[in-house]
């Protein structure tokens, strides 16, 4: 048992147990990362409802200025990175490269932290201020509420890490990194997704 | 060292904690950084000190809880790949031999989570009442006659939030954490911390929404003290409504996130622990009401809770999601607007509406399993029963617009959300067939519970039938927002889920404490709560059509009449409701001792002794046959054991 | 199962009946308001016949559950189980039937009604701008280029309303018109309807919008055309310019009509 979100390999009275334990966990995650999933389309239909809608013109008032994308390249590209390494790291477990997972995961932590100093920093220097319209107050939202899943983040990130370095994870038992991996990947996910938006449904509709 | 031992950590700790973290949150926001500058309309991030302190408070408040709980201790511990924790410690964190303090610690035995949740939605349950006899008070005459408005409007926002922020953990907190882990043969739930979680949620939520009335008191520049939005949270008014808002936002969030939790632990719960044999088909109604209602939650919350991030955003930091600046004037406000006021209706609604349903699905199973019970015959039709409910909770994300067929929102689609709504009865009246068809030539055995049951059919079918009215466009372009829409949902959530969760305490306290509740208080408490719920709302449908709008303080005194006759039916609804509170009390404490299986049920929870031992089941059991096989005859004196074998626990 | 039966077809007759009977009579009591537009003659027609249909839905569950209380109840605990019958398909058939056959009827019903409600506004309509604030609605009669804080109608002639806000949701309501529309800030929500009796009746708002929401009410005056005609020409010529004085609105509403606490 590698990541267990309270739940024991055996129940308290000690008693083995006829439940997958595994499994168990590995579901929870799965339904965590559906709520999830949920809040963040609620997030997107509101992007696209308010772009809809676009009261008095002032999604996108003129003169605003638009996000830089390069810099947001950057970042996602890191973010992605970070993903690409988790998954090497993955697959390494399960083929028994021992070396290989401690060095994916270990790559992986490296670049989830610095696209989150990245995110951070970039956030206090966005082109306009969160009262800027509504293109600026939701791109403001995003950007922070893929921060907060970062943070959040951290603290399945340093575990992973600490675990994978004192090689606690095995060819057969390695369910903290699929789990982990549900989080990692979707986080990856919302990431280009808030990538995407500001490039795919920019400015003002008419 | 024993008595520091006992109380740190536990719910005593964490709330000097949570005290201190408050304090130091808020002071810091106010003092330090807003250097005591209360000028509230300072456009741009660095403005409005007063409510940036509040919300820093809570922040600061809700983490300080949790650490002072000992929650975080094992995702630290984990976090930093220490040792697991070990036996001794986890039977500790179950709370063995700690006596009545385990009752006030963060546990992990789903038992007395149950009991903790039990007591916490019942006195939200009181104080939620409380606010409706206030409600009732003012209403009694024409006229502001009891309280000034905005006091008035505040009460009613947070008689309708707090009510259905207790209905929405009543049943499947209790009773989910208690009941459905034995019912469906498991030792505890599936993740036991997460469980102590959303309990822990629910109560730092409810701390923070203690705060509502008492915030803005004597602030000239506030509209009076606490939130005048309804419990409908409109964006645009929330925007500009008393501070109160801030507690308010934050409570739903923290509420809506301990409903989340809940929901995944037990949809986990139920898919993975099940005892060997317990097939789908074998689950007794209650667990899939349970289910039905986790699912709208999991899915569905979300919804309110990107709503009500967004209003504190508005208010707290200027964004503008739901304000349309309508002139270059709101410039100078530091706003520049761009907001849909429409948005915060299709969130609130996208929520609300599945959320309904979330409130009454626990009852429905409930209901159905205690007619089951009570007329010692099988459910009428298991398939169309489970049929039904899922029905419902497919349809219920397809309906949301009928709360908004006035507001101009693509009117074009107003005859596709009459069709979606009309046709929810039809699952909805799949489960009246099975209450009919289950007692039909039954031994029907007339207990409170049972009574409860038939009560349930009454208002549910009244509360749903007059839906259907407001389904219907042209009569609901008469019938928004005005009292006719009051009484139906109170019908249907009073009437639906407040009886089955009364009947559900009065079917499973046995179990929970040890005690049979008193009968003949059962009675009388539940003829004076019929009584009195019927007078209410079937005058406050007649006051509806009449044309009396919602949420006012002051009415015209063409609807005095019908409003009397409710305000006193009421109250006699109230003081019923104090005397049941009181027959759980006073039989909590001096009920006469229940036996294993007081009322000859055959769904699990019935076989294990009482009070129920840690871990529940001495032996895993394995199933073979359906919850409500009354195969035997059954005898007062011999206890039916239901078709379990014990097995062998399984490796 | 023959006893039920009869009960449920007797009662659903006199309890039918019964409404029939004292619909009239109590509307005429003040049960609803007296009804001054088409669109109201319908909301209230179609309920009228929602009610008629539910009544034997009503009846039929409300008989059958009672029937069950006293025929089947057990003094005390049952000492014997009742017949383990685990469902009818038949019955589930046709019940499933019989659920559809009404929604289809109850949606065909109100699809005409709201056909109706749709209709849109004859080139000969009046049309009025109503701007809801807070606490107080405004009139702008775009043909004339009027403004005003009374709402005058004319008899019989239909208005086209469109309904908006300055600050927070309003919801502009006539209840003997069976009108009803959101006041959406930003937003434009439009509805037809013919007035077809004089007299004075009420706008209420009908959207809770802060403190003052339950004393936002005007007044509306159904006129004939010729009186109608009198007043536009004397509001005409109260301002050269040809627009009347917005009235006096009341210090709160200026206060905040920035949307924010000022
Ligand atoms: C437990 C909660 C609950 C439940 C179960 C329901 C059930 C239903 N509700 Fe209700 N409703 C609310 C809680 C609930 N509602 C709340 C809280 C509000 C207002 C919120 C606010 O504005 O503050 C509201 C408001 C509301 C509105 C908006 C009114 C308005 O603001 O203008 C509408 C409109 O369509 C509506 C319709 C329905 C319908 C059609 C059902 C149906 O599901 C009912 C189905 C049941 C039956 C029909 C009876 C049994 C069936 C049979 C016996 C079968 C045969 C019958 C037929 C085929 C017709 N409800
Ligand atoms: C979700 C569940 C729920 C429940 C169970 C109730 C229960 C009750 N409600 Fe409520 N109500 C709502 C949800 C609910 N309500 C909502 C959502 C609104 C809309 C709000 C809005 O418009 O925004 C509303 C609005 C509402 C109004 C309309 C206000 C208005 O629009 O102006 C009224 C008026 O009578 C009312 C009355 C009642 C009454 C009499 C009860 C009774 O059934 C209550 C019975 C219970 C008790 C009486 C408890 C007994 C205990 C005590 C009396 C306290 C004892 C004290 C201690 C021990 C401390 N409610
Ligand atoms: Cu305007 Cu209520
Ligand atoms: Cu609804």
């Amino acid at each position: 048992m590698e990541i267990s979100l309270g739940g024991q390999g055996h129940d308290v009275a000690g008693h083995a147990s006829h439940i997958d334990e595994e499994g168990k966990v590995r579901l929870g995650m799965l339904f965590y990362v559906i709520v999830d999933v949920m809040f963040a389309l609620f997030l997107i239909t509101a992007y696209v409802f308010l772009r809809g809608v676009n009261v008095n013109n002032l999604w996108f008032p003129d003169g605003t200025k638009n996000i830089d994308v390069m810099q947001t390249t950057i970042q996602t590209g890191i973010l992605v990175a970070s993903g690409l390494c988790f998954i090497l790291a993955h697959w390494a477990v399960r083929a028994g490269f021992g070396g290989l997972v401690k060095l994916g995961i270990t790559l992986a932590a490296i670049l989830w932290i610095v696209a989150l100093v990245a995110n951070i920093q970039y956030m206090g220097h966005l082109p306009f201020t969160q009262s800027g319209g509504g293109f600026a107050s939701m791109y403001v939202l995003f950007t922070g509420y893929h921060i907060y899943h970062m943070l959040l983040g951290l603290m399945f990130v340093i575990g992973i890490t600490v675990r994978a370095l004192q090689g606690r994870y095995t060819q057969e038992h390695h369910m903290g990194i699929t789990t982990i991996g549900y989080y990692w990947y979707w986080v990856v996910i919302f990431g280009i997704i808030g990538y995407l938006l500001p490039i795919l449904l920019p400015g003002p509709l008419h | 060292m024993s008595w520091t031992r006992k109380l740190v950590p536990s719910y005593f700790s964490g709330a000097v904690l949570a005290a201190i973290g408050f304090i130091v949150g808020s002071q810091y926001v106010w003092h330090v950084i807003g250097g005591d500058n209360w000028d509230l309309n300072s456009p741009g991030q660095s403005g409005n000190f007063l409510e940036q302190g509040f919300l820093a408070g809570f922040v600061l408040m809700t983490i300080c809880w949790f650490i002072g709980i000992g929650a975080l201790k094992y995702p630290f511990t984990w976090m930093f790949g220490m040792k697991d924790p070990d036996h001794a410690e986890e039977l500790r964190l179950a709370g063995k031999d700690d006596g009545l303090i385990r009752y006030f610690r963060f546990t992990t035995d789903h038992k007395v989570v149950g009991i903790q949740y039990l007591v916490v939605t019942m006195i939200m349950l009181a104080f939620g009442g409380l606010g409706a006899m206030m409600i009732r008070t003012e209403l009694l005459f024409p006229g502001a006659w009891a309280f000034p408005k905005e006091t008035y409007n505040t009460i009613v926002t947070m008689h309708g939030m707090l009510m259905i922020l207790t209905v929405i953990s009543f049943f499947v907190g209790p009773f989910g954490n208690f009941v459905i882990p034995i019912m469906i043969g498991a030792r505890d739930m599936a993740f036991p911390r997460l469980n102590a979680i959303s309990i822990a949620f629910l109560i730092i939520g409810m701390a923070v929404y203690a705060f509502i009335p008492f915030m803005g008191l004597g602030d000239p520049l506030t509209q009076g003290a606490g939130v005048q939005t309804g419990w409908t949270i409109y964006g645009t008014l929330a925007d500009q409504t008393g501070i109160g808002m801030d507690a308010l936002g934050v409570a739903v969030f923290l509420a809506g996130v301990s409903s989340q939790v809940g929901a995944i632990n037990l949809i986990t719960t139920v898919i993975t622990m099940r005892a060997p044999g317990m097939s789908y088909t074998r689950m007794p109604m209650t667990v899939w009401g349970a289910i039905g209602s986790s699912i709208l939650s999991a899915l569905g919350t979300a919804s309110l809770t990107v709503d009500v991030v967004m209003i504190l955003l508005d208010r707290v930091f200027r964004t503008s999601f739901f304000y349309a600046a309508t002139a270059g004037d709101y410039a100078n406000n530091g706003y520049i607007g761009g907001g849909s006021a429409w948005l915060t209706q299709n969130l609130f609604w996208f929520f609300g509406h599945p959320e309904v349903y979330l409130l009454v699905l626990p009852a429905f199973g409930f209901v159905m399993d205690a007619t089951s019970v009570f007329a010692r015959k099988p459910l009428f039709g298991y398939k169309t029963a489970i049929l039904g409910l899922f029905g419902v909770v497919v349809l219920s994300f397809l309906v949301w617009m009928h709360h908004e067929f006035v507001s101009g929102f693509l009117p074009e689609l107003r005859g596709f959300y009459m069709a979606s709504t009309e046709l929810i009865s039809v699952p909805t009246g799949l489960i009246f067939l099975v209450l009919l068809g289950t007692m039909w030539k039954g031994r029907l055995w007339m207990t409170v519970t049972m009574a409860f049951c038939f009560a349930f059919i009454w208002s549910f079918l009244i509360g749903g039938i007059t839906g259907v009215y407001l389904s219907d466009v042209p009569a609901d372009v008469q019938l928004h927002g005005g009292m006719f829409v009051t009484a139906h949902f109170h019908y249907t959530i009073v009437g639906g889920s407040l009886m089955g969760f009364l009947g559900a305490v009065y079917y499973w306290f046995p179990k929970m404490t040890g005690r049979m509740m008193d009968s003949k208080i059962g009675w009388i408490s539940f003829w004076g709560i019929q009584i009195g719920f019927n007078g209410t709302f079937m005058a406050m449908f007649y006051v509806g059509l009449q044309g009396m709008p919602r949420r006012v303080a002051d009415y015209s005194p063409l609807f005095a009449g019908g409003n009397f006759v409710a305000s006193i039916s009421a109250f006699l609804l109230g003081a019923s409701v104090i005397l049941y509170f009181y027959n759980v009390i006073y039989s909590w404490k001096a009920g006469p001792i229940a036996e294993q299986n007081p009322w000859g049920a055959k769904t699990l929870e019935w076989t294990v002794p009482t009070p129920v031992p840690l871990e529940n089941f001495e032996k895993i059991p394995v199933v073979t046959s359906g919850p409500y096989n009354y195969g035997e005859p059954v005898t007062p004196s011999a206890v039916p054991i239901p078709n379990v074998e014990a097995g062998p626990a399984l490796g | 199962m023959r006893t039920p039966i009869i009960l449920w077809v007797v009662v659903s007759i006199a309890l039918a009946a019964l409404y029939l009977f004292l619909a009239p009579i109590l509307a005429q009591a003040g049960a609803i308001p007296p009804l001054a537009s088409d669109v109201a003659d319908n909301a209230y027609f179609i309920m009228k016949i929602f009610t008629l249909l539910s009544i034997p839905v009503f009846v039929g569950v409300v008989v059958f559950a009672a029937y069950s209380l006293f025929a089947f109840r057990s003094r005390g605990r049952p000492t014997d189980i009742g017949p383990q019958v685990h469902g009818n398909a038949k019955l589930l058939a046709w019940w499933l039937v019989a659920s559809f056959v009404l929604i289809t009827v109850l949606y065909v019903i109100g699809f005409n009604g709201l056909a109706e409600l749709e209709a849109a506004a004859p080139s000969s309509a009046l049309h009025v701008r109503v701007t809801a604030q807070q606490w107080i609605f405004d009139y702008t009669y775009t043909d004339y280029n009027i403004q005003s804080s009374t709402l005058y109608l004319i008899d019989n002639q239909p208005v086209e309303f469109t309904v908006t806000s300055l600050d927070v949701h309003h919801s502009f309501w006539i209840p003997e018109m069976g009108v009803k529309a959101d006041a959406v800030p930003g937003e434009l929500n439009t509805f037809v309807a013919t007035p077809n009796k004089l007299g004075h009746y009420t706008v209420r708002c009908m959207e809770l919008c802060g403190v003052m929401h339950s004393d936002m009410n005007t007044n509306v005056i159904v006129l004939s055309a010729n009186d109608f005609g009198k007043w536009v020409s004397q509001q005409m010529s109260a301002r050269p310019d040809g627009i009347a004085s917005a009235g006096q609105l009341p210090e709160a509403a200026l206060l905040d009509a920035s949307g924010k606490r000022s």
